[in-house]
This record gives C-alpha cells, sequence and structure tokens, in this order.
C-alpha cells in the first residue's frame, strides 16, 4: 500500500506533549496531519515539531500571514501554533509536515504548513522550509508543547512508499 | 483517495533530467485523477528553479505565480511564456523537499494546473501555482533545472492519487 496509517491519536484529555515513537523505517516519506487547540489565553500558542525528540539541530524559513499583512523570517526551530482559548470556541488549527526520505542518513529538508482560523480578523497561516540537520533516521516525533494541548487534539502519522506501477517509464 | 506509486528513481550519478513517461490514465482498472511529484535532493553545483515540462513541450506557453519568503522579506511575482511548470531553486549543499500536485491531469477538457510548495532551508520558501496551457493529457513529465546536472542522490518519486 503506498500511502499507510502509522499512527493515530486524539487527546482525551490535556497533555503537554504528543509522541510518536518507534517509527518504522520501511517507508519513503512520513507525513504528519495535526488539529491542535492548546490552554494558552491568547490566541495562539506556538509548539515545536522535534524530529528524534531532538531540541535542537532544527531550522526553519518562514513565510506568514496574518489577515492584514505578510512577513518573513526565520528561526532555529521547527514550530506551528494551535489556537488558543482567546480564539473561537471549537476551533483548532490545520497542520501538516511532509519529511521526504526520512530514514536516510543525509539531512532532513521537509515542508511544512499550517493555519489557524477564527471567527475573527485576526488568523495566521505559515509556509515554512524545515530542515532537520541530522544524518539520522528519524525514528520518532515530539510534538512538544509549552502550554498543554487541550482535548481533542489529534494528530496522524502516515508513511508513503514509493515504488513502480502502470507500466510508467524512468529516463 | 488512492494514493498509488507509479515510479521513483534515485539518481546514482548526476544527470541532466529525469524523465517519467508512458503515465496511465488508470492503474489496476482504478482510474487516476490527479499527480503527485516529490523531489528531495540537491545541484551539482551553483543553484536554480526546477522546471517541469509535460508532453515534451518545452515550449514559452507555460504561466505562473508565486510567492516566497526569503527569511527577511517577502516578495510575489508572475509571468507567462515561461518554458516549464515553475519549481522553487534547488541549490548544491542543502536538499530542498519540493512537491508538485498536477491536478486533473489526464483531462482532455481543460488546461493544467500545477501547485508547487518547496522548502529550501537556505534559500526561499515559495508556493507556486503554474498553468501547462494544454487540454492534452499529461503522458510525460520532464524534470530539469535549466543548465545545472541533478546532484546523485537526488530522489524524484511519482505517484497518482484516485
Amino acid at each position: 500500500m503506498t500511502y499507510t496509517l502509522i499512527a493515530h491519536t486524539e487527546l482525551t484529555s490535556g497533555q503537554s506533549s504528543i509522541t510518536f515513537s518507534s517509527i518504522p523505517q520501511t517507508f519513503t516519506d512520513l507525513q504528519l496531519v495535526i488539529s491542535a487547540r492548546n490552554n494558552e489565553g491568547g490566541f495562539y500558542g506556538y509548539f515545536e515539531v522535534r524530529l528524534n525528540g531532538a531540541s535542537s539541530g532544527h531550522t526553519q524559513r518562514i513565510l506568514r500571514g496574518n489577515g492584514s499583512g505578510v512577513v518573513s523570517s526565520t528561526n532555529t526551530v521547527i514550530d506551528m501554533a494551535a489556537n488558543a482559548t482567546g480564539t473561537t470556541a471549537n476551533t483548532f488549527n490545520n497542520g501538516q509536515v511532509y519529511i521526504p526520505n526520512y530514514a536516510s542518513s543525509v539531512a532532513k529538508s521537509m515542508s511544512v504548513d499550517w493555519v489557524m482560523e477564527q471567527n475573527a480578523t485576526e488568523a495566521y497561516q505559515e509556509i515554512k522550509a524545515g530542515l532537520y540537520n541530522s544524518t539520522s533516521p528519524v525514528t520518532s516525533i515530539v510534538l512538544f508543547g509549552f502550554s498543554n494541548f487541550l482535548q481533542f487534539t489529534s494528530a496522524t502519522l502516515y508513511g508513503i512508499t514509493a515504488g513502480s506501477s502502470g507500466g510508467v517509464v524512468v529516463s | 483517495m488512492s494514493y498509488i506509486a507509479l515510479a521513483t528513481t534515485t539518481l546514482g550519478s548526476a544527470a541532466g533530467s529525469v524523465t517519467f513517461s508512458s503515465i496511465p490514465t488508470s492503474v489496476n482498472g482504478v482510474a487516476l485523477r490527479d499527480l503527485v511529484l516529490i523531489f528531495d535532493g540537491t545541484l551539482s553545483s551553483s543553484s536554480g528553479n526546477i522546471r517541469v515540462q509535460f508532453n515534451g513541450d518545452t515550449s514559452s506557453s507555460y504561466t505562473y505565480v508565486f510567492m516566497l519568503g526569503s527569511g527577511s522579506g517577502s516578495g510575489a511575482s508572475g509571468a507567462g511564456n515561461f518554458d516549464g511548470v515553475l519549481g522553487g531553486v534547488v541549490g548544491a549543499s542543502i536538499r530542498s523537499a519540493q512537491i508538485f500536485q498536477v491536478m486533473d491531469y489526464s483531462a482532455t477538457d481543460k488546461h493544467k494546473t500545477v501547485l508547487n510548495r518547496s522548502a529550501s532551508q537556505n534559500d526561499n520558501v515559495y508556493a507556486i501555482v503554474s498553468r501547462w496551457p494544454s487540454n492534452t493529457a499529461v503522458n510525460s513529465i520532464r524534470v530539469i533545472v535549466s543548465g545545472v546536472n541533478l546532484a546523485s542522490g537526488t530522489t524524484i518519486s511519482l505517484y497518482g492519487v484516485a
């Protein structure tokens, strides 16, 4: 199967982090899909996406829109923002991380997108170029929150397997 | 939605281009709707934007519009009369992860729209949309960077979406 569900979790109560561990090394790429809300008091609360649980070795280049303008920046983490308690009730962020060749022995480039919507002018969306500058295969992913993720936050990890079918010729 | 792996290659040596040909419109009786091409790699030297060309069409008939973030600024632009679907910049040091989505690739009643997300951490982050002005079904895809070789170790994979 080309697109395989590896693991899914939906929180039944608040917790500070979500961890996918013992990730099989049998796929080609990984895709992580997130729907998050946390208990920060304002509009949003950041959380980090840490490959192999590492607190260093990540960098990102960002393009962000906030409903009234656009900015670009860099950072030495890979992060997303979850809807916080100051946003419209029952509204969660929507984010995804795509990691090609996650099991390889080269540094891992990745594509990251997230949006944080609400029934107000202030909302955010970002596209990012991420890098995990490690030659180690990715065997775990930690969503590290600085405040608790709330109940019903969910995260799903998929494995994508490259292969051949249909008679396509490569030259 | 079904995701079907069509072809993949990891370059054992530098190459000027990679072409996927004989792309079917169905696999094992399952009709395919979209194509997804994943690029993960570098160039042998220098840097440049990826171009994706359909069905051997190298004419300057493709159009695109993009937005980018450099880390210190942002930009947007567009152009007509380009010689391929536009992808983000690839360099020689840090791998670029790029996703191309070709919508309704097998349709014969519409031009082909392509969405690209490019992640080059040492260059820019891009979101690009391109158009190939042809009602012909896509049956081949050529990946190229003008004047520069794709480096050994570069991986390109093609998937069909049902």
